[in-house]
Formats: C-alpha cells, sequence, structure tokens
C-alpha cells in the first residue's frame, strides 16, 4: 500500500497555499482517506449510467480519485434530451470517486450536489462534458460537520453554444475546497456564483479556474464570504485567455464580510490575457458590516442582532442568487450565530 | 415630551466637547426649531438623541415621557416612539424598502408588547401613504433608498416617519437636496403628523423649511448650547442677520 498522505498536496505549492491539505490530513487522520466512495446513480428516461476506466492526470487529488475508487461512473445524456427533474448526487460522505456525465448535443441536465458529512475524508472528482448547444445547471451545498476534509472538484468542459449555470454554498469544515475549473472551447456562457459562510475554525475554499480558447464567450463569476470567529475563507479565481479567445467578455468578483478581527480571508483573483481584444475584469473587497447602516436599522426599531443578519443575507443574496432552499440555510447559519 | 438637561457629550475619546450643557424642552403637541452654524453640534444632538456610537455623554440627562433615553439602546428608544430623519439617509442594498419597514414596525410593535401588523393592513397603509407623497409603486419595491435622488431620500424619510408614527420626530437637515416642489410635499406630511401627542425637533441651518412648517419655538444652538429662543419670527431675523451675534 503506497502512502497516500506524501503525495497529497500542500501549501508548498501555490495553488495551495492557503489550504493545506496535507496537514489538515495529518492532523485529522480520517480513516477512510484511500478508501472507494460508495456511489449509486440509477439509470432512467433519458440517462444511462455505465462503469468505465478512470481518467487520471492534473494532480494528486485526480489520480487518488481515479486509483482508489471502485470505477468510475458514467453518465450520459442522449443528444436533444432536456430533463426536467435533476440529477441528485446527494450525500457523498465518505472516500474517493470519481464521476463522469456528458450531457449529448442540445440535451440539458441540472445536477444538485447536495452533501452533509459528520466526519471523514471524501475526494470527489466530476467531470462534465457539456456538448454542442447543451446546457449544465449545477447547485452545490455542503453542511460538514467540523472535523470533515472535503475536495470537490468539478472539470467542465463546455463545446460551443453550451451554457453553464452553477451555484455553490459551503459552511466549511477542517477543509473544504471547492474547485471549478471550465474549458470554454467555443462561444459559450457561464454563469457561476458561489458563497462561503463559516464560524468556529472552519475553512472553506472556492477555487475557480476558467479556460478560454475560443473567442466570443461570456463569463460571470461572483463569490461572497462570511467569516467570523476563528475561521478562513479562501478564494481563488483565475481567467486565462488564449490568443485566439478575442471578444471574451468575463467578469469576476469575490466580496467577503468579515465579523471578527480573528476571522481570516486569502483572495487571489488573477487575469492571464493573451487576446488583445476583451473585456475581463476582476474585483475583490474585504469589509466589515457598515456601522451606519446598522445603526440606521437600529434608529428604525429593528434589534441589532436582527440587523445584522438582515444586513448579511442581502449581501450574501445579492451575489449567491434567490435560490429560495438557498436563502433558507443562509438565513438557518445566521439563526445559528445570534 | 423631551426633556433635555444639561447635556454634554464629546467625541474623541472625550477629546472634544460638541455639546457644553444644553437645555431644553420640547412639550408635547409642540414643534421646536434648532438653528446653528455650522459646527454647532445640530447633528451631534440628534445623535445623541438617538443613541448613536461614538459620542460620550459625560453629563446631563435626556428623558421622553419621563423615561431616561439615555440609557437606552438605539432600538429601545425607537420603540418608545423616537424617530430620526437622517440628514443622509443609508443606501441598504439588497433589503428591499418595505421588507425593511415591516421589520422595523413589526419590531417596534414587539418591543412595546404588540402583536404584529397583518401583510394587508400594512400594505393598504403603505398604498395610501404613499400615494399621499407621490411615491410610485416602483420606488417601494426597489432596496431602500437604492438609486435614489436626494430628494427621493428625504421622502422615504417622511414615508417612513407617517408609517411608523413616533411620538416624537427629530428631523436633522431635512430640507437639504429639496427642491421647492419636494419640500411641500415633505412640509405637507409633516404637517399631516402634528398632533397634541406628538412633539417634532426641528434642526436646520436654513430658514427656508420653517415658511412651510411653522415652528411653535426656535432656539439658536451655537458652541454646544442653547444661546437664545423665540418664537417662529427669530428664525427670519436670523436668516437676515446670520448667527455672528451668537458665535
Amino acid at each position: 500500500m503506497f502512502d497516500v498522505v506524501t503525495h497529497l498536496p500542500h501549501r508548498g505549492l501555490e495553488e495551495w497555499k492557503w489550504s493545506d491539505l496535507k496537514s489538515t490530513v495529518e492532523a485529522q487522520k480520517p480513516d477512510d482517506l484511500s478508501q472507494p466512495m460508495q456511489v449509486d446513480i440509477a439509470a432512467r428516461d433519458g440517462l444511462t449510467v455505465t462503469h468505465t476506466e478512470p481518467t487520471d492526470g492534473l494532480d494528486a487529488m485526480t489520480n487518488m480519485a481515479a486509483i482508489l475508487s471502485s470505477g468510475t461512473l458514467t453518465v450520459r445524456v442522449p443528444d436533444d434530451v432536456r430533463h426536467e427533474q435533476p440529477l441528485k448526487l446527494t450525500d457523498l460522505r465518505s472516500g474517493n470517486a470519481q464521476i463522469v456525465i456528458e450531457i449529448g448535443k442540445d440535451a440539458s441536465l441540472s445536477v444538485e450536489e447536495h452533501h452533509s458529512a459528520d466526519a471523514g475524508f471524501v475526494n470527489l472528482d466530476v467531470r462534465y462534458i457539456v456538448r454542442e448547444g447543451a446546457s449544465l445547471t449545477r447547485s452545490v451545498v455542503t453542511q460538514d460537520g467540523a472535523d470533515v476534509i472535503r475536495h470537490v472538484r468539478a472539470s467542465v468542459t463546455l463545446w460551443a453554444d453550451a451554457t453553464f449555470k452553477q451555484t455553490q454554498l459551503t459552511f466549511g469544515s477542517a477543509l473544504t475546497r471547492l474547485e471549478t475549473r471550465v474549458a470554454c472551447m467555443g462561444k459559450v456562457s457561464v454563469e457561476m456564483s458561489g458563497a462561503y459562510l463559516l464560524s468556529d475554525k472552519r475553512h472553506a475554499d472556492i477555487t475557480n479556474y476558467i479556460d478560454f480558447a475560443t473567442p466570443g464567450s461570456t463569463v460571470r463569476d461572483a463569490v461572497a464570504g462570511v467569516v467570523t470567529d476563528k475561521a478562513r475563507g479562501v478564494f481563488q479565481g483565475k481567467f486565462n485567455v488564449r490568443r485566439p479567445a478575442q471578444q471574451t467578455d468575463a467578469v469576476m468578483r469575490h466580496d467577503a464580510l468579515m465579523l471578527s478581527d480573528t476571522a481570516k480571508i486569502n483572495a487571489k483573483p488573477e487575469l492571464e490575457i493573451y487576446a488583445d481584444d476583451v473585456l475581463c475584469e476582476h474585483g475583490n473587497t474585504i469589509g466589515q458590516l457598515d456601522e451606519q447602516a446598522m445603526f440606521y436599522m437600529r434608529q428604525r426599531g429593528i434589534p441589532k442582532a436582527q440587523a445584522r443578519a438582515l444586513l448579511i443575507e442581502a449581501f450574501v443574496v445579492a451575489r449567491l442568487g434567490e435560490d429560495e432552499a438557498m436563502v433558507a440555510l443562509v438565513r438557518d447559519w445566521l439563526d445559528g450565530q445570534s | 415630551m423631551l426633556k433635555i438637561t444639561n447635556l454634554t457629550a464629546t467625541v474623541d475619546d472625550g477629546a472634544k466637547i460638541i455639546l457644553n450643557g444644553l437645555s431644553l424642552t420640547v412639550p408635547k403637541g409642540e414643534v421646536h426649531a434648532i438653528m446653528g452654524p455650522n459646527g454647532a453640534g445640530k447633528s451631534t444632538l440628534s445623535y445623541v438623541l438617538t443613541g448613536r456610537d461614538g459620542y460620550d455623554v459625560t453629563d446631563g440627562t435626556v428623558t421622553l415621557n419621563g423615561e431616561d433615553l439615555l440609557e437606552m439602546e438605539p432600538e429601545e428608544r425607537a420603540a418608545k416612539g423616537l424617530f430620526l430623519s437622517f440628514q443622509y439617509p443609508l443606501e441598504i442594498p439588497g433589503v428591499p424598502t418595505l421588507t425593511f419597514l415591516r421589520t422595523a414596525m413589526n419590531a417596534q410593535l414587539k418591543a412595546r408588547g404588540e402583536g404584529p401588523i397583518s401583510a394587508p393592513d400594512f400594505m393598504k397603509k403603505a398604498r395610501a401613504i404613499g400615494k399621499q407623497l407621490k411615491m410610485t409603486p416602483e420606488m417601494l419595491r426597489r432596496p431602500l433608498n437604492v438609486g435614489f435622488s436626494g430628494g427621493e431620500k428625504k421622502r422615504m424619510e417622511i414615508f417612513q416617519m407617517m408609517m411608523l408614527e413616533p411620538s416624537f420626530l427629530v428631523m436633522d437637515e431635512t430640507d437639504s437636496g429639496l427642491d421647492v416642489d419636494a419640500l411641500r410635499i415633505v412640509a405637507d406630511g409633516v404637517n399631516a403628523l402634528r398632533s397634541p401627542d406628538r412633539g417634532m425637533l426641528i434642526i436646520t441651518h436654513y430658514q427656508r423649511l420653517l415658511d412651510y412648517i411653522v415652528p411653535d419655538a426656535v432656539h439658536v444652538l451655537s458652541g454646544g448650547q442653547i444661546k437664545a429662543s423665540g418664537g417662529a419670527d427669530l428664525a427670519k431675523t436670523l436668516e437676515k442677520e446670520g448667527y455672528d451675534a451668537y458665535v
């Protein structure tokens, strides 16, 4: 048995400098580090599920998912099939897995990845292939216990005229990293939003890399963060705009609220642009709750805790979007803080 | 009745005295105006009355209808009926105006031991008052004050005031940023709220607003103290002669 721990990414690597997976694993010693994850996805009309050869490659995490899982599950939606009901990948809570989800031409699928685990290690590698004219809607929620280590990497390949919409909400854990790598292989449309709300000593990392290979794509990427106590939030965002990717229109934002002096936020928005006719921007703000707005609300009779919750909720929802189920989870979290 | 006695307040941890033994009584049913030069302590007075952080009261008392205001949190003062119309109303992105106001209204009702207002009753009242203030339904649907002009924000303050029906109003430079038409709408709203049970303190630099809201008394605030008091005519004298005599 080879030693998995020595291969884990650590803070010596640029992409992992704020989320030291290796030392977190060393501290937590999860016993399911090398275990396969049990994944059951039922086939249904317009959706086939097969076992396929694993794909390794990108780095240790992908290799772990490929080698340590009990085989790669491949889900296929045939061309032109538009699913109304979402595919639910829920409660994937222990071990390693690799899943491939391929959406055929002009087909559509929404996928709900909603997870909560009490303890343990999760390494999930999901590869989405979205064919010409197809659309993928992905919603990710993690509500894990404080000791969980969760790494989720979605590699999304978008072909011409594909659309991709993603909403992510995480409450962190010992270490949670939600990584999304998007390859734009044609003129595509991408809308990504995310939020992390962290208390105690929780850690969450939202890392979004978007690679533009061809002209004319539109991308909106917005992440909101709220940290309190001794929590740490990490945002890494990168647009890599290759020379042929002219007329790229891409905006990346990360805005975070620090509610305590002992919380931490690390953010690295990056643009790497080789095309000369593009509209790309990034913005990053880290601040505190607006004391003037707080006073204004209290002067109208709204108690301090409620004013604070209203302001934070508004801040998050403005960036995350108004998905009712997610807004309810944000409210629950806020209720737990006051 | 609002009763301020020998009020002394400092900022910057006591380094600067802004109010210096200010005494003033506004009986129920009366409208008093406070006028004064820039830096006289006008806005500080409104913030000290409403309990904003950053001001230290080092001496004196403030009571509203016999209750000690200075001991209360800002939201408790609001629930007792104290309302401040802000000189610069805040924008609250993401919080729709009516959601904000209903939350405020129900919080005040709860603090007073009363049940919440029903959604239909609230909407009925909001529509009626909105109409009176010539506000569009769109303005009420938007996040609070976001994208509003200065005049619209002031009108929104009056809207909130009429919705919440406070027992004592403090209006801080409500006329600034208003054109004549907006001023008239605002003044009509304020005048409609004049009642034997309600006191008002109008803080202003210029006499203009007092043409529309005629006060029962005018006080000159300078150097953190009331330097002179008189009837409505005092405002006109000040407009003509300035504040030089009181600085």
